[in-house]
């Protein structure tokens, strides 16, 4: 029997008698420095305040302070700090108000405004009643109303990968050409390198995946056409074939889990190639596009200093050429300032610049002028129909630049102005 | 959580004896060496002594040292040098889950070393610490249904691994 094996195996697994005499010495030390640093500390925080009288030695006059008169002044310099800090939160708040209202929606909306285009998928309720309410309702109602449907969808996934902790991660399923796919557990995202768009999105909570990071066995088929994985966390272990070229992701068949499922024998661990800044912060794999070619994830977890942040590199080796594509934020110089290193070319495992990045302007333009995706935002709060004018996409070239946040935000309050 | 009249010493004493062969298999299950197990071992009870005094009973402080067992080896797990020394290998037996079925005398431990971490370690919990499904769950901070489906495509594996055994649950 399985359990009577396997306990007697443990069974005879013992830390060794040095280890434990070793551990205890060790902890009791730290125990006891810790315990004297406290009791130091508080010594030091008691004999302050038993001096009577404090001098302070300012441009050679020594000026005496009775106790109580020291009390006073604390008091008052904490009611004044508590006045200046409510002013400026004031003030601060008026000014994001302000900020807020000249650039309409496009603060309060979670996704990345200039490159999201969502196939249309399966409709919920709620949309096939706002589609109804639309052919009901005269022309220009129906466009904002399908307008107000197309990033709804991508915000519920991007905002769950925004929130996402550093170790959840994000894994890299599939690159071919210029679809990059790749899942968390937010749900599958699929990115155009070349329209820089979101062109396939399936958010896990749609699918009831309670955990989607659990589901390694997401997998693509050569043509890019379907995507397969496991179904809600359940002791079926057959994968579900979903048909993702039309948009609707509709479940087409169930398949067995073979190992030949696994169409990228080229995945390769990012971790074993010699040259990779960010591999602890984003996924562990990359896909070996030639013999020098690679794409990996770039993905920042957020934290009190920075802002989530996803990306997909195109690494050459040979080429000396580094191309990084933001899915959202400014993914390439928060990492590397992170790392202590200078932004812009790629870098070993030791923060040293390899080459220096594409000089043809080929990478991500003008990453500060788009608005980055709020971390801390409630998925729940985006449910409301937005109005926003989806902005143009770009054209699938090379040298793809982005429109600045102030003509978003001219179009928007034109927009929003027509609407009234 | 009785440890009144007792010093320190006492107690860290009883910690160890009571779970320090637990904390040490857990680490020996996820790490597959001595040496890193060690480290974890003495980095798990010098935060024990660091809490000792705040465990409310005998299992919220097993619960805890669980947790904190299986986070200090993910940890390690995770470092970048870790992964730098020990990524490929593993890697490379994963892959062999899949195709080789071991024969070997004393195979199990080699069949129950190749699964994944995740899969290792809800297999430990439930066959030698025999803990239930909802105790696993809130140790590994998952789902129940989660620790479910883990359990059942470990054992999946370990089936395919080793071939003719029975799970008597």
């Amino acid at each position: 029997m399985f359990k009577e094996d396997y306990k007697k195996h443990y069974d005879e697994i013992h830390p060794s008698p040095e280890l434990v005499e070793r551990t205890k010495k060790m902890a009791l030390e730290r125990y006891q420095s810790k315990i004297s640093e406290t009791q130091e500390q508080e010594w030091m925080e008691e004999e302050s305040y038993e001096t009577d009288k404090v001098e302070y030695h300012e441009e050679e006059k020594v000026i005496f302070l009775e106790k109580d008169k020291r009390k006073i002044l604390q008091i008052t310099a904490g009611l004044a700090a508590g006045v200046v800090l409510f002013t400026a939160g004031y003030l601060f708040s008026g000014t994001l108000r302000q900020q807020r209202d000249s650039i309409g929606t496009v603060a309060e909306n979670t996704i990345e405004p200039t490159n999201i285009n969502v196939p249309s998928s399966t409709p919920s309720k709620k949309e096939e009643a706002a589609k109804k309410e639309g052919t009901k309702n005269s022309g220009s109602k129906k466009k904002d109303g399908q307008k107000a449907q197309q990033p709804q969808k991508v915000t519920n996934a991007l905002t769950s990968l925004a929130k996402m902790g550093n170790e959840d991660g994000v894994r890299l399923d599939y690159v071919s050409g210029n679809l990059v796919i790749f899942h968390g557990n937010f749900g599958i995202l699929g990115y155009n390198l070349s329209s820089r768009q979101l062109v396939v999105q399936i958010p896990a909570k749609r699918y009831q995946f309670p955990n989607m990071w659990t589901l390694e066995t997401v997998s693509v088929n050569q043509e890019g056409t379907k995507i397969a994985w496991y179904g809600a966390a359940s002791s079926n272990t057959e994968l579900d074939v979903y048909d993702i070229t039309a948009g609707t992701y509709s479940k087409m068949d169930s398949m067995e889990w073979q190992e030949e499922n696994q169409n990228f024998s080229s995945m390769v661990s990012v971790l074993g190639t010699d040259a990779d800044v960010y591999s602890s912060k984003a996924t562990d794999m990359c896909v070996k596009l030639s013999e020098s070619r690679t794409c990996q994830l770039i993905y920042q977890a957020p934290s009190l200093s920075l802002q989530a942040s996803l990306g997909i590199a195109i690494v050459d080796m040979e080429a000396k050429t580094e191309q990084i594509y933001d899915v959202f934020g400014s993914v390439g110089r928060q990492v590397a300032q992170s790392y202590g290193v200078s932004y812009g070319g790629y870098h070993n495992e030791h923060g040293e610049k390899i080459f220096e990045s594409k000089p043809d302007g080929t990478e991500t333009p003008e990453e500060t002028t788009e608005p980055e995706i709020e971390p801390t935002e409630d998925a729940a709060a985006t449910e409301a129909p937005l109005e926003v004018t989806p902005t143009p996409v770009p054209e699938p070239t090379e040298n793809v630049t982005k429109p600045e946040v102030t003509e978003n935000s001219q179009r928007l309050t034109q927009s929003l102005e027509n609407t009234e | 959580m009785d440890n009144k009249g007792k010093t320190l010493e006492e107690c860290f004493d009883a910690a160890i004896k009571k779970y320090g062969d637990m904390v040490y298999r857990i680490a020996m299950n996820q790490m597959k060496n001595g040496s890193d197990a060690d480290d974890i071992f003495q980095e798990v009870f010098i935060k024990w002594l660091q809490h000792h005094d705040k465990f409310q009973s005998d299992e919220h402080e097993k619960a805890w040292l669980i947790r904190v067992t299986i986070n200090q080896c993910k940890s390690i797990l995770k470092s970048s040098w870790y992964s730098k020394t020990d990524e490929m290998k593993e890697e490379l037996e994963n892959t062999l889950v899949y195709t080789d079925t071991v024969q070997e005398e004393g195979s199990l431990s080699e069949a129950v070393n190749k699964l994944p971490e995740k899969y290792r370690i809800v297999i430990h919990l439930f066959y030698y610490e025999e803990l239930s499904i909802l105790q696993i769950s809130q140790a590994l901070n998952e789902k129940e249904s989660t620790i479910r489906t883990q359990l059942t495509r470990a054992r999946r594996k370990l089936k395919q691994l080793l071939k003719g055994v029975e799970f008597d649950v």
